[in-house]
């Protein structure tokens, strides 16, 4: 994310601030970057109803944590980050909660829906939801790693650039787990859809 | 080419001419980039769900919380102390009693003492209390079995 130097200046003001524990400064960097992280937690859970709870807890890891903040990254990368580690730890806590999700092995109602014939755009709204069902599920089911790279890729538009940042990891690796969770999650899709054409 | 190096490009999507002649001719890769296409209108349609809004005072609700979580993040070190009292508790009942039974075994022999209670680990320390302070009349009987929620036995 590209700052004008003003905004810059104004940030770099409020996290000093905040790590000297003035809370406006903080509340001020909250509202600064609440959109943010309510996109992260929100397109890598993909649960609506806890994202503002889990929102709450990022900035309140952020604050306790704020002295540690040393501008190697921007402030928002460093909030995303706080704010991924959390949702792998949501996720994981879910995940040993409940099975893992809707299995659709020998639930055939569920794999009705012929995905060769989806129009990726087209003007039939019930395969559209279907679809979109589909893909919400395939992540659902996918392993966490997976599912963080491809929701913020695919549904947060991050670059691979802004992921690695996050994940501090290499650009190269990043592409390489986005490569085999999509070809992950596409085997699953073709599984999911009784069979299609599996994989030579 | 082979299939398997087919679907490797069609993910990535990056097909080279030679790939796409494959593509044009087997069915199967046919099907594999029409599934690929599927999962990537799927990705499409889920990106435009919109991301909830922050309900109004959000950042207020934050800071309030700030308050809040001091005490959550000193909760932890707060069982451990308690568990630790209770643990030293627990230890000194125990060296008491032993005490106590290795004076009374040692002393002079007493009458109608040695013996008198056998203690088991979990009586509370005001049963260790009577006991060793020996203000128990030896005739009365000493319920060591916890009171129950509804007051007990209603004889």
């Amino acid at each position: 994310m590209e700052y004008s130097a003003g905004r810059d200046a104004q940030e770099l003001e409020w996290i000093r601030d905040a790590q000297r524990g003035n809370r406006d400064a903080f509340g001020a960097l909250v509202e600064r970057h609440q959109r943010r992280v309510f996109a992260v937690i929100f397109r890598v859970t993909g649960d609506r109803d806890q994202v503002e709870d889990l929102s709450q807890e990022v900035f309140l890891k952020a604050y306790r944590a704020v002295r540690s903040y040393n501008q190697s990254a921007s402030f928002g990368t460093w909030l995303s980050r706080i704010a991924v580690n959390h949702c792998y730890d949501y996720l994981r806590s879910r995940r040993s909660t409940r099975n893992r999700v809707e299995s659709f092995d020998g639930s055939p109602e569920d794999l009705e829906s012929p995905a060769k014939s989806f129009p990726a755009s087209g003007p039939d709204p019930e395969r559209a939801a279907l679809l979109r069902d589909m893909v919400s599920k395939l992540l659902a089911r996918a392993t966490e790693d997976d599912r963080v790279v491809v929701a913020l890729k695919e549904l947060n538009g991050m670059s691979v650039e802004e992921i690695a940042e996050i994940l501090e990891l290499k650009v190269g690796t990043v592409k390489v787990r986005l490569h085999r969770a999509r070809k992950r999650m596409l085997e699953d899709f073709r599984k999911m859809q009784g069979g299609g054409a599996h994989a030579v | 080419m082979r299939c398997n190096e087919v679907h490797e490009l069609i993910v990535a999507g990056s097909l080279t001419a030679l790939a796409q002649e494959h593509l044009d001719a087997c069915p199967q890769c046919q099907s594999f980039a029409r599934d690929e296409e599927s999962l990537r209108a799927g990705f499409e349609l889920l990106a435009k769900n919109e991301v909830p809004e922050p309900s109004w005072g959000f950042a207020a609700r934050v800071l309030r919380g700030l308050d809040e979580a001091p005490a959550r993040m000193f909760e932890p070190l707060e069982i451990i102390g308690r568990r630790a009292v209770l643990a030293a508790g627990a230890l000194a009942m125990t060296v008491m009693m032993a005490l106590a039974l290795a004076l009374s075994s040692s002393g002079p022999p007493r009458e109608g003492r040695q013996g008198a209670f056998s203690l088991t680990r979990g009586e509370s320390a005001e049963t260790v209390e009577i006991l060793l302070a020996g203000g128990v009349d030896e005739n009365e009987e000493i319920n060591l079995m916890p009171v129950s929620v509804n007051g007990g036995d209603s004889r």
